[in-house]
């Protein structure tokens, strides 16, 4: 069941030309400064707008907060075999903000999301030539990924309001996963539901983040923005808005992205729900995340005046919900246009309630921490697959390395990097004839 | 004794290594981050520590918005963590009042930043 995803619904010409358009249209919002993807260089958009930097050198900034995003892209399309935001929309940050003008960002985004294809698929045709085709090995990644990533609701808690806490959550999520496989499905009446052990487990313990969270309520009170402050939202609360056919599009796009897996949000879990046959886990992780990073979009977007090009991730939701290809647009479209239009009500309610930004935080924090584990695993398992024991050392080698030189990679791209490279050895030593 | 506000994805792992470490000579406080700010800015408290995926997006939007972006340095971003004197260096070299960082390079940056901090507070040279 799992696995990373080599056949797809759609074909690869119509995957294309909507990742073309996607690329184009992000880079062309990027040299505009109207969205960005990269959350940690948004805040130097301004810089530029407001003329205290210079194209070039503001595309260094971006470039180098860039860097190690796409290459965790990368290692995300290895795991998953889906081409992720973090491969595409952080090098369309890049390509927008080195484009001279608005035809050549149009042009290099275009052509960057035909290699993003066009790429992925001739390393598909290059690995089945190898000696080992250890892209088969590579779907282990994924396997820890929903059974550890589920457990980020009791993660979070423990990290807002204590292990004990933390803990009733983690054995009410449990409880609920084993009583749904017992189950298996509940018919009542004449409707039968089946009861997917994951998507319940997670609810659960959603749904005691927030009887915690109400519980607790609002600890550190209101605080009164002052007026420059105030000024300066509003005024990039309307500069937002005033962008919004262009950003309508790119939500649109996106939609159309997630909903025949041209481009993936969340890929792990995404991929995980699609090998299943079950989308569901996907939706409730996705609400998760969208509640995760309001409080981040909204207060880099109206520090900045720049909106983040997925948005509050919710197109991702409703793209993924549509149930036809051509109404995935169309609900984008609209969750993108309703998004714009609140984001100014967001902020002044993120700045009434500053403990929700903590809460967001913590979220963050617990499905970082998972998914990192999760993929350090699965990574493990991969290289075991691949080349047994030799494959584990290199693998916990690579791991530890990079943690000894200050976690230069990601943890959540560590893991799959090293397991590539175990594939890779074990080709080479194959191919000198070194192993029988 | 240094007063320093605490945020972001890494706060907890942070507020522990500056406890252990800076013990009796820095205090620290973990509002939440639109809060922590105000407070550098009305001089309440002396420096903004923040941590998140990037370096620079979540762990400094509020001190952008309140403190501008001339007073909010990113010490590490993901791929890049710079050493213990290069972040010596960036303290001095500037008088920025809020630092960003990616939340698992903590334990490599906040001692070097932290010390670097209190050496410069108290007049010493770099």
């Amino acid at each position: 069941m799992e696995g990373i995803i080599t056949s797809f619904e759609f074909p690869l010409w119509a995957r294309t030309v909507v990742l073309v358009l996607i690329c184009a249209w992000a880079s062309l919002l990027s040299h505009k400064c109207i969205s960005n993807f990269n959350d940690g260089a948004r805040p130097v958009f301004p810089e530029l707008m407001e003329g205290r930097m210079s194209r070039a050198e503001f595309a260094v900034v971006v470039t180098g907060m860039g860097f190690g995003w796409v290459l965790a892209g990368f290692s995300q399309w290895l795991g998953t075999g889906l081409i992720a935001c973090h491969l595409t929309l952080i090098a369309t940050d890049c390509l927008g903000a080195w484009a001279p003008n608005k035809y050549a960002a149009l042009g290099i985004g275009a052509a960057y999301g035909l290699l993003c294809a066009f790429g992925t698929e001739a390393i598909n045709a290059a690995f089945t030539a190898l000696p080992h085709n250890f892209l088969n090995d590579l779907t282990n990644i994924s396997t820890p990924t929903l059974p550890i990533f589920c457990m980020f609701p009791a993660v979070a808690i423990a990290g807002q309001f204590g292990a004990k806490e933390g803990i009733i959550t983690g054995v009410i999520e449990a409880i609920v996963y084993i009583i749904c496989t017992i189950l298996g499905s509940l018919t009542i009446g004449s409707i039968t539901i089946s009861l997917y052990p994951y998507t319940f487990a997670m609810l659960a313990g959603m749904i005691c983040l927030i009887v915690y969270a109400v519980k607790k309520g609002n600890e550190s009170g209101e605080v009164e923005a002052d007026e420059e402050e105030e000024n300066m939202f509003s005024k990039n609360a309307a500069r937002i808005k005033s962008n919004w056919k262009y950003l309508c599009v790119q939500g649109a796009l996106n939609a159309l992205g997630i909903k025949i897996l041209a481009q993936a949000y969340q890929p792990y879990v995404l991929g995980a729900a699609v090998l299943a046959n079950d989308m569901v886990p996907f939706y409730i992780a996705m609400v998760g995340v969208i509640i995760a990073f309001i409080p981040l979009i909204v207060s880099t977007s109206l520090a900045t005046g720049v909106y983040q090009a997925v948005g509050l991730t919710s197109v991702m939701l409703f793209g993924a919900l549509a149930p036809t290809w051509w109404l995935a647009p169309v609900f984008g479209f609209a969750a993108e246009f309703v998004e714009i239009q609140l984001v100014g009500l967001l902020g002044t309610l993120l700045s009434k309630f500053p403990e929700l930004s903590k809460s967001g935080d913590h979220i963050r924090a617990a499905m970082s921490a998972t998914l990192g584990l999760a993929l350090t695993i699965g990574a493990f398992l991969a290289a075991n697959a691949t080349w047994g024991v030799v494959g584990i050392m290199i693998v916990g080698g690579f791991y530890t390395l990079n943690e000894m030189t200050g976690n230069r990679l990601p943890k959540t791209a560590v893991g799959p990097f090293g397991a590539v490279i175990v594939g890779i050895v074990y080709n080479i030593v194959l191919a000198l004839g070194l192993l029988g | 004794m240094l007063k320093l506000e605490v945020c972001g994805l890494g706060a907890t792992k942070t507020t522990n290594i500056i406890k252990e470490k800076f013990a009796g000579q820095v205090e620290v406080i973990n509002d939440a981050d639109r809060i922590a700010v105000r407070k550098v800015k009305n001089g309440e408290a002396d420096f903004y520590l923040g941590s998140c995926e990037t370096g620079g997006g979540a762990s400094l939007a509020a001190a952008f918005a309140v403190l501008g972006f001339k007073n909010c340095l990113t010490v590490s971003r993901q791929g890049v963590v710079p050493n213990d004197k290069k972040i010596r260096q960036m303290v001095y070299g500037g008088s920025h009042k809020a630092f960003g960082y990616v939340h698992t390079h903590t334990e490599k940056v906040v001692p070097a930043l932290v010390q670097a901090l209190l050496d410069k507070a108290e007049g010493k040279p770099e």
